[in-house]
């Protein structure tokens, strides 16, 4: 098997132009997936009775459920029930309109949603009692104390947590493959159906990707650096 | 188009699909044995910083940890003989089935991750602790074994057992190498039975219970490590 | 004591599946003492009636079966099976895991300038552009131009697909790659409008029908016939001998009548040597 560098290089150029999908994959889930899973954090950190037990056991039951199954089946039901759907809601669309990106991109939101608000949870349990008192002591009502005390002292915590979402993301939207989305890996092998050089896609889907989380890591470590300046550290 | 899920249907697929469950997990089995061993020693690499080894590790830790698991099978699958094979004059390429190859993906792969986790574990317990030991007279490995070990071992069990849910769902990846474990079969059941939904929604309910026992494990082993200390929140 | 016994029992646990993996591994490996040369064939699990994985998870179909007939006339050599989904046989045959690549293959440019073709055919492979049953607008490739067409990486009609757009640059057809999708994926796909259309033969159509239409014709093929092809076997480039010996035996398998009885049996009808 020889390394073809012309197809290599044809790889990582289809692959780049399919980046923007693999970014909407990433961070339309991410924003769905922070304001969800703070939420669902806030509910269960908070017992709000009922509701905080429902989403406690939503949460650890979905999580167990690998993202490409899940994917497969939405899909299914996805090219069978749309158009009821949209007869439903009176939407004067069909499914040869939608674009099936928003099946990927639904399946992976679902998923984050669940593990950004475990890593939410994580770093609102790390925060100590006290401030909530605190907070109470000097009149501030519950939501003002989440608020103003409580996350802001959170963010420091959960940014850590929070990159391990976003690289994982970013992996797992490689999976919508599967159904036909075409992301950097499916872009990147795209010539490959002409040329027969899969091998050269892959290894250019993963140059591009490797790139790519590399980046995220480094504006990570930054962000972290920023987000911590107010924040009394005796150990550094 | 018929009904898309028949109850039928679901039970007959039961018998079909449970066997390859040894795939599923032979595959978790040998992940974590040898993913463990291999990140002690890129942990090892990193603390006692054995120059060269050490940014290799990074670099393939980086690599690891940043690329897809899927992208990870294929070039495995297909890179690793094309390196071996001339090398050390084997055969691998041909000799393996597809499923060792995902065995040593998902070894290479748990190797990184497991080694992130054991150093974030042992850099989190302060040098204070180890001097503390040294001071009352015990040996450095005593220190290590009775003082430094425990409380890693305690800080690393939450992030393994999410590490190890993560694994048994990441192995749903192997059927795109034709490695036929229970999602490459419901798949395949799909192709015979031209039904796939009932398939599905079975190793669904597989991957939760999986899921849920390996958290249950875990939260019992987290209590029973608690030295005494008062869990927070 | 107790947990030093629960230590020792969690150990042999691990050690009694460690080994049961390890003899599952090695079973593999017995039988290749007779002196026959070991033929590594590639083929597909999900393309029924080719090649599929049976109730009991072995493999069967067309594809299996013609291959047997072969491997009997063939003496000097053995034959194993391994399976994967499409898009991987003809990348296993590239990196040498594979000898023979069988699931289907029509000749093309792109695929002989890189592997070595058999010349003798074992399935005729006409096929035709296919559409819901109540679908008129489409007769052709350019009614599909702006349009969304299911394909699969790999393969011939992503071929064909390409190369028309190769030469309609200016309003392409929307190739949708779906890789390792089921028959019902397709038809729901097409039926639901996800796909304008898709490449496949009246037998597929066909059979397509029967499994999912109830008796009605849910899928059609319409017009002339996208590429008249067959289906030959994929041989790496340079293996001449081993294309040579598979060619002479699928011949004889012609002449005696084994190959379109195989096809009756399993596609439902001759295929062999024309439609």
């Amino acid at each position: 098997m020889n390394f073809n560098l012309e197809h290599f290089k044809e790889s990582l150029i289809y692959g780049l132009a399919y980046l923007p999908n693999t970014l909407s994959l990433v961070f339309v889930p991410l924003v769905i997936g922070l304001t969800f899973g703070t939420v669902i954090a806030l509910v269960r950190v908070y017992k709000v009775p009922v509701i905080g037990w429902l989403m406690a056991v939503f949460v650890t039951v979905y999580q167990g459920i690998p993202i490409v199954v899940a994917l497969m089946i939405y899909n299914l039901i996805f090219m069978l029930k749309f158009n009821d759907l949209a007869a439903f809601l009176h939407l004067k669309k069909s499914i040869s309109d939608m674009n099936n990106i928003w099946v990927g991109i639904f399946a992976l939101s679902m998923a984050a949603v669940c593990s950004i608000s475990e890593a939410v949870r994580g770093a609102l349990l790390s925060i100590d009692k006290g401030q909530n008192e605190a907070g109470y002591s000097v009149g501030l009502t519950t939501i003002q104390t989440i608020r103003r005390i409580i996350i802001p002292q959170m963010i420091p915590v959960a940014i850590p947590m929070l990159i391990n979402n976003v690289v994982g993301l970013i992996k797992a939207s490689s999976v919508v493959m599967a159904i036909g989305i075409v992301e950097i890996v499916a872009g990147a092998t795209i010539p490959s159906s002409r040329t027969y050089s899969f091998f050269e896609g892959y290894v250019a889907a993963a140059v591009i990707y490797w790139g790519f989380t590399v980046v995220v890591e480094s504006l990570a470590q930054r962000l972290k650096k920023y987000t911590g300046k107010f924040r009394r550290n005796l150990y550094d | 188009m018929g009904k898309l899920f028949v109850w039928d249907r679901f039970f007959e697929n039961i018998p079909k699909i449970l066997p390859y469950l040894s795939v599923t997990f032979s595959i978790v089995v040998y992940a974590t044995l040898f993913g463990v061993l291999l990140g002690i020693s890129i942990v090892l690499v990193q603390i006692k910083k054995i120059p060269v080894l050490v940014q290799i590790v990074k670099v393939y830790v980086s690599f690891m940890r940043g690329t897809p698991m899927l992208v990870q099978l294929m070039l495995v699958y297909y890179g690793i003989p094309a390196l071996f094979d001339p090398v050390f004059g084997t055969n691998i390429n041909r000799e393996w089935g597809a499923v060792n190859f995902a065995y040593v993906t998902f070894i290479l792969n748990q190797g990184a991750f497991l080694s992130a986790i054991f150093y974030s574990a042992i850099t989190s317990i302060s040098y204070g602790q180890t001097e503390a030991g040294l001071s009352v007279g015990l040996t450095e490995f005593q220190t290590f074994h009775r003082i430094v070990l425990p409380q890693m071992v305690k800080t690393a069990m939450p992030p393994f057992g999410s590490d190890l849910v993560g694994l048994f769902q990441n192995s749903s990846l192997v059927f795109l190498i034709g490695v036929t474990d229970i999602m490459g079969r419901a798949k395949t059941i799909g192709t015979a039975t031209k039904h796939v939904l009932e398939a599905y929604v079975f190793i669904v309910l597989i991957y939760i219970i999986i899921s849920l026992g390996v958290r249950l494990l875990f939260f019992r082993l987290n209590n029973k490590m608690s030295f005494g200390k008062e869990e927070m929140g | 004591m107790k947990n030093r016994m629960r230590h020792f029992v969690f150990a042999g646990f691990l050690t009694l599946l460690l080994g049961a993996v390890l003899t599952g591994c090695g079973k593999k490996e017995t039988s290749t003492g007779s002196g026959a040369a070991k033929v590594v064939i590639g083929t597909g699990n999900s393309y029924e009636p080719y090649c599929y994985l049976d109730d009991k998870g072995n493999l069967a179909g067309y594809e299996y079966e013609v291959l047997k007939a072969v491997d009997e006339l063939l003496p000097e050599y053995e034959f194993e099976f391994k399976t994967s989904d499409f898009a991987n046989v003809l990348i296993s045959l590239d990196a040498g895991k594979i000898d023979i690549g069988a699931h289907q293959y029509e000749w093309n440019k792109e695929r002989d300038e890189k592997y070595l073709f058999g010349k003798e055919s074992y399935t005729t492979y006409v096929t035709y552009l296919a559409v819901v049953g109540d679908k008129s607008d489409v007769k052709s490739l350019d009614d599909l131009q702006g349009k969304k067409v299911k394909s699969s990486t790999g393969s011939n009609s992503a071929y064909i697909l390409e190369t028309y757009n190769k030469d309609h640059k200016d309003d392409p057809i929307k190739i949708d790659y779906v890789n390792n999708s089921t028959d019902e994926e397709t038809v729901t796909g097409l039926l639901n409008g996800v796909w304008d259309a898709t490449i496949m033969t009246s037998r597929d159509t066909d059979k397509l029908n029967k499994n999912y239409g109830e008796g009605k014709e849910v899928i059609k093929v319409i017009g002339d016939p996208v590429q008249t092809s067959s289906t030959y076997f994929v041989f790496a480039k340079g293996n001449t001998k081993l294309q040579e010996a598979v060619d002479g035996a699928l011949k004889q398998l012609k002449e005696n009548g084994t190959l379109a009885k195989i096809s009756v049996d399993i596609i439902g009808g001759d295929y062999t040597e024309s439609e």
